[in-house]
């Protein structure tokens, strides 16, 4: 199916049921503060009403918790690893948002990245995992998107998007496997093809939200004129040297709320754990947050204070990774950090101090600069 | 709540006018609605955005350790009886710390705001006296503070600071009105079976991220036992008993010298209700050992001190 | 490297082992893959590291010391540190352990064809120039480059690595082997006096050459000034990195300086590079 088409809205049950034929499939469900995605129970129906998901979706296709090994630890074959196995399990999220989505396609080029550095888990996981999005309509006020190469319809890392349109949905193929779902969906419900006058107006409504959408975030103060742009210019050295970092770094409490709630971050940890005759080798969540994450056992640690654990993650998401993956910047601007900060650390204002700190700071002496204005 | 904010800031501007103090320690309005941030007054005019509001909830005696020189902090009931603490356990000295006491009418929980919003977006909230009134882009609804203050805030039992050097307002009422030792019953009622059916299901959500952990003023070890590698004394997996073994270490560590403050269930982001571990360790210390934690400089806390008549009984 | 599954080790045996200093600190795994095929395939250069495995206890990133002229097996110098370290000092010739990699860039020789090869070596931080120096003298490759020349050091002789490596190549003429030691001693035959010292004696030209630097931070920090002073310039310089790792393949993210992961874009760093990279190591 190459094109768009318009369904009902009271449809989306039975194209999630339809969907579900050998799949399982997650939507998002809010219960009091905290929305998270949950196994889709046609009984209980869905909601398109929500902001975002408190955790990121990061965890379907990179649990928190992974077994990569296992061996045993007696008789002959004591010492010897197995990978661990994946199930045959194949997924659907339904209600990813665009910034989400962005952060997936962000990460395929962190997990798979040559012949040698290719996370055979990650693949596994995301070839059998098919995302739908929803478009944002009414952003919230820490979303930020626009100002990270992203948008609040942008289909980027999806298979399908959908578009909340009121009493219909719009859903728009991205990929050829989106197109063979969205066939599925065709075979569930009646869906009229985006063409026409119908159509035209479908997608008319569809970009009035879109326009809509993108004009909260620009009437946000923060995000007119955030740009990675000086910090882009200046060598790492000098964003490094910057003396805005220490009073950034006062007030963080150097907990992991923002690395685990952010749907860019993906550093781990990997440790063995053995009971009796059997062990594994399993990767956990980490986050530079950690005095741990850089000690070595010599004793000695490269970030020993907060202050260059603090610099060392924003440096890694607006510096580091757009260095490494041609300018796209590390953060996708979905505000779960600016939300959850227990000590509400704004990275918009971080990035916004990083920016004119860039502007204003000298050529760095040791090496010549790449631009300095 | 704006005089309370307009009194820190003359005693903050005149506290670093004349060099009595190196930092003030305060908040300043958040930067999304129903937060405050912890902020760090250097000058005069950084000063003058302290502010004092119902969502400046966490602990500052967390970061006053870390801070060094000579500090001012803006410290309610709880607060300042954790500065005792980190005064008594050597991360500080007294005289190098000036507390601008705030006696304490309750904070509010920005969650339970959002619960009764329904998903719609809160843009701003105002307190006047009793009255809290929620506003959004198209709405406003107008709630009694005791209807959305914190948990921990209903049953506090100290709200007025128990250190002074400077005081913001008059004292007020010492106690929340709540029965903190109803909370207990929670606990109190059950089996042993069920209480750990009812542990287990409070954390399930946990995503040990350590937030409790760093927010918390009573965890200042330089090493803390989760970072520990040779020995290691727990998994770093997601597996229960390693989620569950991390929050019963942590709250032995805590044991009889918590003070409830709930900064803990505050910084959690899956919204665990922390409080079921700590407002028991709290009643625990009263109830076994008549004790409550730093209530002043001088009191000895009740598990640094050995007497033979201390009950046998140990925290359940 | 298992194509299958990066995180696999290779499984593998340990032949023999020793400890090189009196107080056991370290010691040398001589280590052979349980599978032919595997051996053959394990394709390596000087510079280059593993993880070694044991698998109940963890890895730990170690530095090759042989050199793939040396034939299948494999040799790591060990420092006892910590949890997986002590476990290795621990294993018992036959033990079962496993391999991974080989992890890391390696040392640029092949780029550096036809320079006169400059290795600085400090305390036990020799491990990889050991592997180095070995491929430069093996006779496929001596020829291809120019003057070949090894300083090494360390406090005392007993602290001394390989040096039935070495004292081999005291009597060669196509290497200037120069071994000394902090202070003097008796019964010590060759130099005394710390490793920027004799750098300074022997006052390499920079034209046409390349250094190989590794050693502890004291000695690097006064042996890049007597490079400068002889007009070597920052690209000319290499060294070698090390860091807290876990999945030496550039994903895990913790092992980064700067916008480059040790485990993957180095160990090795020319000077020049190191300079564009903040100095958080």
């Amino acid at each position: 199916m190459d094109e768009a088409l318009i369904f009902s809205r009271l449809d989306v049950p039975r194209i999630l049921t339809a969907w579900g034929a050998g799949r399982a499939v997650y939507i998002p469900e809010t219960a009091g503060a905290q929305t998270a995605f949950a196994l889709f129970n046609p009984e209980r129906g869905l909601s398109l009403h929500f902001g975002n998901t408190t955790l990121s979706p990061k965890s379907f296709l990179f649990p928190q918790t992974e077994c990569l090994l296992r061996f045993a630890t007696r008789g002959p074959e004591a010492g010897l690893c197995q990978t661990e196995p994946l199930g045959a399990q194949k997924r659907l999220l339904f209600g990813v948002r665009p910034c989400d989505a962005a952060a997936f396609a962000l990460l395929d080029r962190v997990f798979v990245q040559d012949d040698r550095s290719t996370d055979p888990f990650w693949a596994l996981r995301r070839e059998r995992t098919l995302l739908v999005g929803l478009a944002c309509n009414s952003p919230d006020e820490t979303c930020f998107c626009t100002a990270m190469d992203g948008g609040p319809h942008n289909t980027a890392g999806l298979d399908i998007l959908a578009c909340d349109l009121g009493d219909e949905v719009l859903l728009r193929p991205v990929t050829d496997r989106g197109r063979a779902l969205l066939a599925e969906a065709a075979q569930a419900a009646t869906g009229v093809p985006a063409r026409g006058e119908r159509g035209g107006a479908a997608l008319g409504q569809a970009e009035t939200r879109r326009m809509g959408a993108e004009a909260v975030m620009a009437r946000s103060p923060f995000v007119p004129g955030l740009t990675l742009e000086a910090v882009s210019r200046r060598s790492q050295r000098t964003v490094h040297a910057l003396g805005i970092w220490p009073r950034i770094a006062e007030t963080c409490l150097n907990c992991g709320v923002c690395t685990f709630t952010c749907p860019t971050c993906h550093c781990f940890d990997i440790q063995d754990e053995t009971k009796g005759g059997s062990g594994r080798r399993v990767r956990n969540w980490d986050t530079c947050m950690s005095w741990l994450f850089t000690a070595h056992a010599s004793g000695h640690n490269p970030r020993p204070t907060k202050v260059e654990r603090v610099r060392q993650r924003f440096m890694h998401k607006f510096k580091y990774m757009p260095m490494n993956l041609g300018g796209r910047p590390g953060c996708v601007g979905c505000g779960r950090c600016v939300r959850q900060c227990p000590a509400n650390i704004d990275i918009r204002e971080v990035l916004r101090a990083m920016d004119m700190a860039c502007r204003i700071a000298p050529p760095s002496s040791l090496i010549p600069d790449e631009a300095v204005s | 709540m704006n005089a309370y904010a307009r009194r820190i800031r003359e005693i903050a501007q005149r506290l670093l006018a004349e060099k009595r103090v190196d930092a003030v320690l305060g908040y300043r309005a958040g930067t999304v609605p129903m937060r405050a941030r912890p902020f760090v007054a250097r000058t005069p005019a950084e000063a003058g955005e302290l502010t004092w509001t119902g969502f400046c909830v966490g602990n500052l005696a967390r970061l006053a350790a870390g801070l060094g020189g000579r500090l001012a902090v803006c410290a309610q009931g709880c607060v300042s009886r954790n500065l005792v603490g980190i005064v008594r356990e050597n991360r500080l000295r007294r005289e190098d710390l000036t507390v601008i006491a705030v006696p304490c009418l309750g904070m509010l929980d920005a969650r339970k705001i959002v619960t009764r919003m329904s998903g719609r977006a809160v843009t701003g909230v105002r307190e006047e006296g009793d009255e809290v009134t929620v506003t959004g882009a198209d709405f406003e609804e107008v709630f009694g503070r005791g209807d959305v203050k914190r948990d921990n805030c209903l049953t506090c039992l100290h709200r007025n600071p128990v250190l002074a050097d400077e005081v913001v307002a008059d004292p007020v009422p010492e106690t929340g009105g709540g029965d903190i030792d109803k909370l207990i019953e929670l606990w109190e009622r059950k089996k042993p079976e069920a209480r750990f059916e009812l542990f287990t299901r409070t954390f399930r959500d946990c995503i040990r991220c350590y937030a409790c952990r760093d927010a918390c003023p009573l965890c200042h070890c330089a090493t803390c036992f989760v970072n520990r590698s040779n020995p290691q004394w727990l998994g770093k997996t997601q597996d229960e008993p390693d989620v569950l073994t991390y929050h019963l270490l942590r709250a032995f560590h805590c044991a009889g010298r918590c003070t409830d403050c709930g900064a803990c269930e505050s910084a959690c982001p899956a919204g665990i209700p922390m409080r079921r571990l700590t407002s028991k360790l709290e009643s625990d210390a009263r109830r076994l050992f008549g004790h409550e934690a730093f209530l002043s400089l001088d009191a000895k806390p009740a598990l640094a001190v050995f007497s033979p008549d201390d009950p046998d009984e140990v925290f359940s | 490297m298992n194509a299958a599954n990066p995180y696999l080790p290779f499984p593998a045996r340990l032949v023999e082992a020793c400890f090189d200093t009196p107080d056991k600190s370290l010691r040398t795994l001589r280590v052979a893959f349980e599978d032919p095929e595997t051996a053959a395939r394990f394709v390596y250069r000087p510079g280059q590291f593993a993880e070694l495995s044991l698998a109940g206890k963890g890895e730990s990133p170690i530095g090759i010391a042989s050199s793939p002229t040396e034939g299948t097996h494999l040799l790591f110098t060990v420092s006892r540190v910590g949890l997986v370290t002590s476990a290795l000092h621990a294993l018992s010739p036959g033990d079962r352990l496993g391999v991974r990699g080989p992890l890391g860039n390696g040392y640029p020789l092949p780029d550096l064809a036809g320079k006169n090869i400059v290795i600085v070596a400090g305390g036990y931080a020799v491990t990889t120039l050991r592997s180095a120096m070995v491929w430069l003298l093996d006779p496929a490759n001596r020829k291809k480059y120019g003057l070949i020349t090894f300083i090494y050091g360390a406090r005392s002789p007993e602290l001394l690595l390989y040096p039935d490596v070495w004292r081999g190549w005291m009597g060669r003429d196509d290497v200037d082997c120069r071994v000394t030691i902090d202070n003097a001693c008796q019964g010590w035959d060759c130099l005394v006096g710390f490793v920027p010292r004799v750098l300074k004696d022997v006052a390499p030209a920079s034209e046409g050459s390349a250094a190989l630097v590794c050693g502890p931070p004291a000695m690097i920090r006064f042996s890049l000034p007597v490079f400068e002073d002889l007009g070597w310039q920052p690209e000319q310089i290499f060294m070698s990195l090390e860091n807290r790792m876990k999945c030496g393949i550039g994903i895990c993210g913790r092992c980064n300086v700067g916008n480059r992961y040790v485990c993957k874009h180095g160990p090795v760093f020319s000077k020049a590079e190191l300079d564009r990279l903040p100095a958080e190591y």
